[in-house]
C-alpha cells in the first residue's frame, strides 16, 4: 500500500450489514450477521483481493460497495465521495465508475434479452452517449474487447457457454467505461480450462483501461494469481489483511493459515501438513461468542470463547483479528 | 400456533370489513342516487324522509359510514323492498338452508374428491389418472345451469324419480319423515354442485400427492421394505391433505357463486335464490345484506379450515410457522 | 426457453391443438358471421320447432332460429371476455409486479388484498353491483374484470417473486437501470409465459360469469348472449314442462362449455409446453 497522505481510490470504514431474515408482519426479527465492521483500502490501479468461505459475507460486501443494498453502518468513500450521502443525480454519475461482474454467467444474463441490446441497455440508461448507430458500434467494440465477434449481438443468452456469456457480461460492465470492477466469484461457475483464460482476460482489460479491480473469491489459488492485496473474511468479520507476499510469507490468523495450507500447490513458502478445518462455518444468525472462528481454530484457548478480538497491525500494511497472532 | 391463528383471525376480520365497505360503496359511488337504493320509492314522503334521517344521508360520507358499521353490530340491515320485513330476518330464515348445502357438498368433495385424487396420483399417467384429467378438464369448464338442466331433465322430467324444486314438500312434515324429504330434493341440488367443485378437489389432491411421492422420505419408506398401503397411509397422506384442505377453503368464495344459481334452478329456500329473486324485485338492501351474509359465511367456513390445518400441519403446530 | 423449442411442444400437444382450433373458429364466428347471419329479433312463423334442415338447432319461443342467436351470442362472450381480461390484465400485472418485485409494506399490502379477494364470493358481489349499475353488456364486462384480476394479480407476484431473485435483475440494477423498465420490461418478458396462462383462464371464467348473469337477469336484454337465451328457455318452462323443447337450452350450454374448454385446453397446452418438465 503506498504512502499515508494519499487518498484511497476506495475506503470502506466500518461496513456492517445485519439482514432481518424474518418477513412475517408480527414477528420478532431474526437477524443474519452479514458483514460486521469491515475496513479496508483500495489504491488506484490496484486489486483487493477478499477470500472466505461462502457464507463469509463476501457478496453482501461486493453489493455494499456497489449501494446495491444500504449498510446499517459505516461508509464507503469512493474517490473522496461519501457514496451513501449522495444526491441522485450524483449516483448515477457513480453508477457509470463502478461496476461489476456477476458470478453466475447462466443467471446474470436476462435469458429473454439479446446480447446486444444487453449491452446497449445501461449506455443508454445511464447517457453514456446516444445515437442508435454509435450506440451499436460501441456495442461491437465491447464484444469485440472481450473477444467476441461483433454479430453476436442478434443471438439470445442460451446460445452460449459459460465462458462466453461471462465475457459478454463483462462487456456489458464496460459499456458505461467504468474504472473500478468489483468480481463477485467470477470464474467459479466456470470450467478450470475456461476459468485462466477469463482471469487473462481481467488482466489485460485491466492493462488496457487503467481499471482497479476488487476480486472476491472463495478459490485461494484465483485470489493470489490476481491480487495485491487480500483480504481474509470469516463470518461476516474481516480476520486478516496484508499484500499477497506478505500473507502467504507470514500468515498470522489460524483461518488464514489453514486456508493457504489447503491451496493444492507444493511449492508454498509455508511448510505444513495441511490443516483440515473441523465442522461447518457457524450460522450467522447467531455467531459464536468471543472469536467467531473459536469454535473450529485447532489453536482455540480457553478465553477465545470470550474475548473479541480487534483487528490489530502487526507489519506494515499487515492487519490480523486474534489474540494469539501477535506473540 | 396460536401466532397462526391469530393470524388468520385477523385476516378474516379485514376481509369481513373489506366486505362491509364494498356493500356501503356500492350504492354510495354508483351513478343511481343512493336514496333510490336505500329508501323504498313507494313508501309515503313522510316515512322516506324519517329513512333519509335514520341512515345520516345528509351528512358526510364518513360520517354515513360509521352509521352504518353502529346499524349493522346492531343486526340491522335496513327493511327490504319487497316484503317490508328487516333483511336480516329475511336472510336468517334462507341462511340455514345454503349452509345445509354447502356443507354437504364440502363433505362429499372431500369424501368422494380426495380418494379420487390420490388414486389417480398413485397410478399416475395410466389409464386411470387420463381419465380422471379428461373430467377435471370438463368439470372445470362446466356451466352450472347446464348441468342443471340436464339432471332435471333426465331425473325429473324423463324418470320422475327426484322432486324438480324446493327444500321440502310443503306443507312440511314432522321428525323422520321431514329429513327422508328433505334429502330426497337435496340430491340434485347437492350433485350439482359437487361436480361443479369437486374438480378443485381432485386436482390439488392429486398434485400434492404427486409433489410427495416424489420426497425422499417416502422414498426410504418404500426402500425400507415397508407395506405400501401403510406408506400412503401414515406418510403421504397427512401431507397431501393439507394443501387440499387449504384450497378447499379458498374455493368456498367461488362456490357461493354456483350455490346460487343451483338454488335458482332447484328453488331451494337459500340465500342464493333469494338473490335470484331480489334481482327481479329490484330489493337492493336485501341483495347488499346478502353479499354480506355471505362473505361473513364464506370468511368464517375459510376459518374453520385455516384450524383444520393448523391441527394438521405440524409445522404450525409445533411453531408458529405458516403454511 | 426460447420460441421454437416452445412451438415444437406446443405442437405436439394435441389437446392443445384442438383448444387453439376451438377458440380460432370461436373468433371467426364472433368476429366474421354476424356479418352474413341476420340479427334475432321480433317474431318467427315456427315456434319452438325442433332442429331440422332449415333450423340447425332448431327454433325459440318467439320462433327465432337458434344457431343465429347462438352466432350473436358467441361475439358477445367474446366482447365480454376481452374487456375483461384488459381491465384484469391492467389491474392484475402492475399489482403483482409491484407486489412481488418491492418486498416490505407496500407488498405486503397488495398481497394481503388479493388474498381478501380471493376469498370473497366474487359472483354475488358482482351480481349485486350489476343489480345496482343497470344492465348494459358493457357494464357486465366491465364488472367481471374488475373483479379478474386477484388471480392474475397473484400469478404475477408468485412469478415476480422467483423472478426478482434471480441475478440478472441485480446486474440491471446495478447497471443503472431504471426501477419502471426492470419491472416492465426485464421482468415481464421473462413471466408472460405463466400471464398468459392465466389470462386463457380469464378468458374462460369471464364467459361463465357472464352466462351467469344473464341467466340470472342480470344480462343485457336487448343483446343476444348464450347466458339470455338459457335464461329465456328457462323462463318459458322449457326444462320440465311439456312440450319440452331441450334443444332450446341444450345447445347454448354445448356452446359455453365448448368456449370454456377450448380456452381451458389453449392454456393447459401453453403450460405445459413453456414447463416440459411437469409432465414427467
Amino acid at each position: 500500500m503506498s504512502t499515508k497522505q494519499e487518498q484511497p481510490f476506495l475506503e470502506a470504514k466500518g461496513l456492517t450489514k445485519h439482514f432481518n431474515v424474518s418477513h412475517k408482519l408480527f414477528s420478532k426479527p431474526v437477524w443474519i450477521h452479514a458483514v460486521d465492521d469491515v475496513s479496508f483500502a483500495v489504491q488506484r490501479g490496484e486489486t483487493l483481493g477478499i477470500v472466505g468461505e461462502s457464507g463469509s459475507g463476501k457478496s453482501t460486501l461486493a453489493r455494499l460497495l456497489l449501494n446495491l443494498i444500504e449498510p446499517n453502518a459505516g461508509s464507503v468513500r469512493f474517490k473522496g465521495v461519501d457514496l451513501f450521502s449522495m444526491t441522485k443525480s450524483k449516483e448515477s454519475t457513480f453508477r457509470r465508475e463502478m461496476q461489476m461482474v456477476f458470478q453466475d454467467p447462466y443467471a446474470s444474463l436476462n435469458p429473454r434479452i439479446k446480447i446486444g441490446e444487453a449491452i446497449a441497455e445501461p449506455i443508454r440508461a445511464n447517457r453514456v452517449m446516444d445515437g442508435k448507430s454509435r450506440i451499436e458500434a460501441r456495442v461491437a467494440e465491447l464484444l469485440e474487447m472481450v473477444g467476441l465477434s461483433a454479430d453476436v449481438a442478434h443471438s439470445y443468452p442460451h446460445e452460449f457457454s459459460g465462458g462466453q456469456r461471462q465475457r459478454i457480461g463483462i462487456a456489458r460492465a464496460l459499456g458505461v467505461s467504468p474504472e473500478f470492477l468489483v468480481c463477485d466469484e467470477v470464474v467459479s461457475a466456470l470450467d478450470v480450462s475456461i476459468q485462466s483464460q477469463i482471469l487473462n482476460l481481467f488482466a489485460e482489460l485491466k492493462e488496457k483501461l487503467g481499471l482497479t479491480y476488487i476480486f472476491i473469491s472463495h478459490d485461494f489459488s484465483v485470489i493470489r494469481h490476481v491480487s495485491d492485496h487480500i483480504l481474509v473474511m470469516y463470518l461476516g468479520e474481516a480476520v486478516e489483511i496484508a499484500p499477497v507476499d506478505e500473507l502467504f510469507q507470514n500468515p498470522a490468523h489460524p483461518y488464514t493459515r489453514a486456508l493457504i495450507s489447503a491451496i493444492p500447490e507444493p511449492d508454498l513458502d509455508v511448510a505444513s501438513e495441511k490443516i483440515i478445518l473441523e465442522g461447518d462455518i457457524p450460522s450467522a444468525e447467531a455467531p459464536p461468542r468471543g472469536c467467531r472462528f473459536s469454535t473450529r481454530c485447532y489453536m482455540a484457548r480457553e478465553e477465545c470463547g470470550i474475548r473479541h478480538a480487534e483487528m490489530a497491525s502487526i507489519g506494515e500494511n499487515h492487519l490480523v483479528r486474534c489474540s494469539f497472532a501477535l506473540g | 400456533m396460536a401466532e397462526y391463528i391469530f393470524r388468520r383471525l385477523m385476516k378474516s376480520l379485514l376481509t369481513v370489513f373489506i366486505s362491509i365497505m364494498l356493500t356501503f360503496l356500492i350504492i354510495r359511488l354508483m351513478p343511481a342516487d343512493p336514496v333510490s337504493l336505500m329508501v323504498d320509492p313507494k313508501l309515503s314522503p313522510e316515512v322516506q324522509e324519517q329513512m333519509r334521517k335514520n341512515f345520516g344521508l345528509d351528512k358526510p360520507i364518513y360520517t354515513q359510514f360509521g352509521i352504518y358499521l353502529l346499524n349493522l353490530l346492531k343486526g340491522d340491515l335496513g327493511y327490504s323492498f319487497k316484503t317490508r320485513e328487516p333483511v336480516i330476518t329475511v336472510l336468517m330464515q334462507r341462511l340455514p338452508w345454503t349452509i345445509l348445502l354447502m356443507f354437504t357438498t364440502l363433505i362429499m368433495s372431500l369424501a368422494i374428491g380426495l380418494p379420487v385424487g390420490i388414486t389417480a396420483a398413485k397410478r399416475r399417467n395410466k389409464l386411470f389418472d387420463r381419465v380422471v384429467n379428461v373430467l377435471i378438464t370438463l368439470a372445470i369448464s362446466i356451466f352450472i345451469p347446464f348441468i342443471s338442466f340436464a339432471f332435471l331433465y333426465l331425473f325429473g322430467y324423463r324418470l320422475g324419480l327426484l322432486p324438480t324444486g324446493g327444500a321440502y314438500t310443503p306443507p312440511p312434515t314432522q321428525g323422520f319423515a321431514y329429513v327422508l324429504d328433505v334429502a330426497r330434493h337435496s340430491v340434485l341440488p347437492t350433485i350439482t354442485l359437487f361436480l361443479g367443485n369437486s374438480a378443485t378437489v381432485i386436482l390439488y389432491s392429486r398434485n400434492s400427492m404427486i409433489d410427495v411421492l416424489k420426497e425422499d422420505y417416502i422414498r426410504t419408506a418404500f426402500a425400507k421394505g415397508w407395506d405400501d398401503r401403510y406408506v400412503t397411509r401414515k406418510h403421504a397422506l397427512k401431507n397431501a391433505l393439507i394443501p387440499t384442505v387449504t384450497v378447499t377453503g379458498l374455493m368456498i368464495g367461488s362456490m357461493m357463486g354456483g350455490a346460487i344459481m343451483t338454488e335458482t334452478i332447484y328453488a331451494w329456500p337459500g340465500v342464493g335464490r333469494l338473490i335470484y329473486d331480489s334481482v327481479n324485485a329490484m330489493d337492493y338492501p336485501v341483495l347488499q345484506g346478502a353479499f354480506l351474509m355471505l362473505s361473513i359465511t364464506v370468511v368464517a367456513m375459510n376459518f374453520i379450515t385455516d384450524l383444520v390445518v393448523a391441527k394438521i400441519d405440524p409445522r404450525i403446530r409445533l411453531s408458529g410457522g405458516r403454511a | 426457453m426460447n420460441q421454437r423449442s416452445f412451438a415444437s411442444a406446443f405442437r405436439k400437444n394435441r389437446l392443445g391443438l384442438v383448444g387453439l382450433a376451438g377458440v380460432a373458429i370461436f373468433l371467426l364466428v364472433g368476429l366474421i358471421a354476424p356479418i352474413f347471419v341476420p340479427y334475432p329479433k321480433g317474431y318467427g312463423t315456427e315456434i319452438m320447432v325442433s332442429p331440422s334442415l332449415t333450423h340447425i338447432f332448431g327454433t325459440d319461443g318467439l320462433g327465432l332460429d337458434i344457431l343465429s342467436e347462438i352466432i350473436w351470442g358467441a361475439r358477445t362472450s367474446i366482447y365480454v371476455s376481452s374487456i375483461a381480461v384488459l381491465l384484469a390484465f391492467a389491474i392484475g400485472v402492475p399489482a403483482g409486479l409491484v407486489s412481488g418485485y418491492f418486498r416490505g409494506v407496500p407488498g405486503s399490502i397488495i398481497d394481503t388484498l388479493i388474498d381478501v379477494f380471493l376469498t370473497l364470493p366474487v359472483l354475488p358481489l358482482i351480481i349485486v353491483i350489476a343489480a345496482v349499475v343497470g344492465s348494459s353488456i358493457t357494464n357486465v364486462a366491465v364488472v367481471i374484470g374488475l373483479f379478474s384480476w386477484p388471480s392474475l394479480a397473484r400469478v404475477t407476484r408468485n412469478a415476480t417473486l422467483r423472478v426478482t431473485e434471480m441475478q440478472f435483475i441485480e446486474a440491471a440494477r446495478c447497471l443503472g437501470i431504471k426501477q419502471r423498465v426492470i419491472l416492465f420490461k426485464h421482468i415481464l418478458i421473462v413471466i408472460a409465459g405463466p400471464i398468459l396462462v392465466n389470462l386463457t383462464l380469464i378468458m374462460a371464467t369471464s364467459v361463465l360469469s357472464e352466462a351467469g348473469l344473464s341467466f340470472l337477469g342480470l344480462g343485457d336484454p336487448s343483446t343476444w348472449s348464450w347466458g339470455t337465451i338459457i335464461k329465456k328457455a328457462w323462463d318459458a318452462g322449457a326444462i320440465i314442462d311439456t312440450p319440452n323443447p331441450y334443444w332450446w337450452w341444450f345447445t347454448p350450454s354445448i356452446s359455453i362449455i365448448l368456449y370454456v374448454v377450448c380456452f381451458n385446453l389453449l392454456g393447459n397446452a401453453i403450460n405445459d409446453a413453456l414447463n416440459p418438465k411437469s409432465r414427467d
